[in-house]
């Protein structure tokens, strides 16, 4: 019993095929990642507080985790 | 005046002086000028608290939506939403651009928030990144302890990168002090893993499961109790707490409890509930998570594997009635009623990037009456006196009266500005005193305005010692804070620092760290004590006897004093002390006589204007700052070694530190006819450094033997290569590369060798 992969999540997500969990889950993690990506070059650029880039990075490495997982399994997928 | 007189002056206005009527007329609200400021930061302070209730509130409700109807995907983006807009938490005071300025000011819709409050929202953005992440990876045909164990060394590890820069210290989480709490907490933790499986907990592998999949399942469950545990009480209560109180405690269990929502029935989430209740209460009185992650962990395995084991897999049916809802609702109310109780004495503050207070000094108050020669260990060293406990009571932050003393000489252009920054104080209970020290420039003209506002003091040219002895002698206050004429304050700080004070009436000093504003007051990015430097804190006698130039304090514009400890080493002697170092004094020899607290929070302002009176205009070799130095060194050396006697501290005698070491010899090598010690020679003060450097128990021993290689060479070196040596020793920006080396061979109070008090 853990909050951090709850049965109800872990159902949601192992009743779909990696494709089209990735296609629902995925996509919302991927523009996420995506967006604080924009903005943490956005704020590199416009020199802002080191400490608030930190905190965009931090966010940022867990989500990309977890998209370069994603297209791992769906490359896997394919190339088997 | 003399000393008997100042004395004398003091005792009477003591003697004379009623608890309710210290606050004189500058305790006023600030008026005109002050008030746009003073409102400004007040009202940001309600809407920062706000905004952070909001947020929670919100993470509740998704976590409720994603839970009761099931819709994982929405959930999900709502989390993805939420985590977007808290990191756009408007950047704190220090340098920010216009275009990082607007976009964050407009999401944040104008709020000002306090830098508690920042760090609070951004711990807050590790609960939606869980279910962001979680519901993001790839885990179709991973088993669950697998998919588990994956998202909590993902998020543990975010969480742990996170914590310093919300200024918690990860190293805190190992803490094991207070080991009777501890175990508490496993107790309970125990005993709430058996009535979660009574409750239907699921188990942790089917029957009849394999040796490495039971073995997985152990591993996911630790890794995720000490995820969980690192996230929500490490990080989230920490900075929660910081920001609203006891309350934030609540907060941040409410928030774990509503992340097991979907765990089962409603008497199952209650009894997380309570578990996240007791180990928050383990985090709040020890400090660390050591307590809080085995209570998780037994509490983990003890419902999904231990019990079943044992018992078996049928439950008894009436546990599925309202009985055990109610039951643990009433255990619920209690432990929330535990929590919000009164300060019982023996609860860590939480203090950013620094190491807690000890609990024991935390519930050792005194210090007027001085030490107790009651041997005990405190602070690695053993045989030393503890504090002493008095009658001495808590107060309120509000009761607590804060006196700001602004001394001044010739700085006119800059003064205005400095008793504006403390009529501007949110603090409701604050008087303001302005001793002008025989300026010869406009500054008396501009003091004119604040007649009848403020305390003002007009003498003769004495020195920043007399000055602040003059001011001292005005009023009497429970805190006193100094503040150059030339420096800013932040208008939370008397806050903070009463808060700080309020928290335990044996804390004898709070330091902090100020940022360094140029002569227009534009920012230069720069803080003094440097962010990466931690600062020390808790029961520092014996660090500050036997190293005590070695430390990292604030300079004296950093700190404040709480009055009784002055009172034991007033007034400063003037002699001593001629024309600056006053702060040393009480600096250095207020550390004897009660714990100290550092803020992580910046609350003043440090003016770099090229006129400073002990600030170095380059790093490069001044010997007429170095002999300054060693002068201000010696006497505070004399008058901690006084102090300690007086109290009855043993201490290594005699008082050495490297870094008055170091200054003597490199005054001596390069210029032996104007150097103020005459009995030094070389080769002695290099045999001191060896013993200066055995009594540094805070840094590791390649650490001493840089040191000694350092006095050793330049004891022998000729005088230019004494010199560029010399530089590389005290000016850590020639050697930008060994200083990362340098700060992972530091473990403890001190840091390495600079100059003394500044």
């Amino acid at each position: 019993m853990s909050d951090l992969l709850p049965p109800l999540v872990q159902h949601a997500v192992a009743s779909k095929t990696v494709f089209s969990a990735s296609q629902a889950f995925g996509v919302v993690t991927l523009v996420l990642l995506v967006v604080l990506l924009l903005e943490r070059e956005v704020l590199r650029i416009a020199r802002a507080q080191p400490a608030r880039l930190k905190a965009l990075s931090i966010a940022a490495v867990p989500l990309l985790v977890a998209v370069a997982l994603t297209i791992w399994a769906r490359l896997a997928i394919i190339l088997r | 005046m003399r000393h008997d007189e100042f004395v004398g002056h003091r005792k009477r206005r003591m003697a004379h002086a009623p608890v309710s009527a210290r606050a004189d007329s500058a305790t006023a609200p600030p008026e005109s000028a002050g008030d746009d400021s003073h409102m400004s930061a007040k009202a940001g302070g309600r809407q920062g608290i706000a905004m952070l209730l909001l947020c929670i509130a919100s993470l509740i409700a998704v976590e409720a939506l994603l839970f009761a109807r099931g819709r994982v995907l929405a959930g999900q983006i709502a989390d993805a939403v939420l985590l977007f807009l808290i990191l756009q938490v408007k950047p704190g005071p220090g340098r920010r651009s216009p275009a990082t300025w607007s976009l964050s000011h407009a999401l944040s819709l104008g709020w000002n928030p306090s830098e508690a409050t920042r760090d609070a929202m951004r711990s807050l953005a590790l609960v939606p990144l869980i279910r962001v992440v979680s519901v993001g990876l790839p885990l179709r045909d991973v088993s669950y302890p697998a998919g588990t164990l994956a998202v909590g060394l993902i998020i543990g590890s975010a969480a742990m990168v996170l914590a310093p820069v919300v200024g918690v210290a990860p190293r805190t989480f190992l803490t094991a002090r207070a080991p009777r709490v501890q175990l508490q907490a496993v107790l309970g933790g125990l005993l709430l893993g058996f009535v979660a499986y009574l409750l239907g907990a699921p188990a942790l592998w089917p029957t009849g499961a394999s040796h490495e999949r039971a073995l997985l399942g152990l591993v996911a469950v630790v890794a995720a109790a000490a995820a969980e545990e690192i996230v929500f009480r490490g990080v989230v209560q920490w900075t929660l707490q910081r920001a609203l109180g006891r309350a934030g405690v609540l907060a941040a269990a409410a928030l774990f409890a509503s992340t097991y929502l979907g765990a089962g029935s409603a008497s199952l989430v209650l009894t997380v509930a309570l578990a996240g209740l007791v180990f928050a209460r383990t985090v709040v009185r020890t400090g660390g998570l050591s307590g809080a992650v085995g209570g998780h962990v037994v509490f983990a395995v003890g419902a999904g594997a231990i019990w079943p084991a044992l018992l078996g897999r049928s439950h008894p049916a009436w546990l599925s009635g309202p009985v055990p809802i109610i039951a643990l609702a009433v255990a619920t109310a209690g432990m929330t009623a535990i929590i919000m109780r009164r300060h019982d004495g023996h609860e860590q503050s939480p203090s950013a990037g620094e190491a807690p207070v000890a609990p024991r000094l935390a519930q050792l108050p005194s210090i007027g009456s001085g030490l107790s020669v009651r041997r005990a260990v405190v602070g690695g060293l053993p045989a030393r006196a503890v504090f002493r406990r008095t009658t001495a009571r808590r107060s309120s932050v509000a009761q607590l009266s804060v006196q700001i003393i602004i001394s001044n000489h010739n700085y006119g252009e800059y003064i205005t500005e400095a008793i504006d920054s403390a009529r501007n104080q949110v603090h409701p209970n604050v008087s303001i005193v302005v001793v002008d020290d025989g300026s010869t420039d406009d500054s008396r003209e501009r003091l004119r305005r604040y007649r009848g506002t403020v305390d003002v003091v007009l003498k003769e040219n004495g020195g920043q010692a007399s000055a602040i002895n003059a001011g001292l002698a005005r009023g009497r206050a429970d805190i006193v804070m100094l503040l150059d004429a030339d420096d800013v304050l932040k208008p939370h700080a008397a806050t903070r620092l009463a808060a700080a004070f309020a928290s335990d009436p044996g804390i004898a000093k709070v330091q902090f760290r100020m940022d360094v504003i140029d002569a227009r007051g534009r920012a230069t990015g720069v803080t003094k004590p440097q962010p990466h430097i931690p600062m020390p804190q808790g029961d520092l006698r014996s660090a500050e006897l036997a190293f005590p130039f070695d430390i990292s304090w604030s300079g004296g514009g950093g700190n404040a004093f709480r009055t009784a400890a002055l009172e034991r080493i007033l007034p400063i002697p003037e002699d001593d002390y001629p024309r600056r170092g006053a702060d040393w004094y009480l600096v250095h020899l207020t550390t004897l006589l009660g714990p100290v607290v550092s803020l992580p929070d910046i609350c003043a302002s440090y003016r770099v204007h090229g006129r400073n009176g002990y600030e170095p205009r380059a790093p490069q070799l001044d010997l007429d700052h170095v002999r300054e130095t060693i002068r201000y060194a010696r006497v505070t050396g004399q008058a901690l070694a006084r102090l300690a006697d007086e109290l009855g501290l043993e201490y290594p005698r005699p008082i050495l530190s490297l870094s008055e070491l170091s200054n003597r010899l490199v005054s001596l090598k390069l210029e032996p006819e104007l150097h103020p010690v005459q009995s030094d020679r070389a080769w002695r003060l290099a045999a001191d450094a060896v013993r200066a450097a055995h009594r540094r128990f805070d840094v590791a021993w390649p650490m001493k033997a840089m040191f000694i290689t350092w006095f050793a060479a330049a004891a022998a070196a000729p005088p230019p290569v004494a010199r560029e040596l010399a530089e590389i020793f005290m000016f850590p920006e020639r050697r930008t590369r060994l200083n990362a080396l340098l700060s992972r061979l530091h473990r403890g109070p001190g840091q390495p060798p600079r100059g003394g008090a500044d």
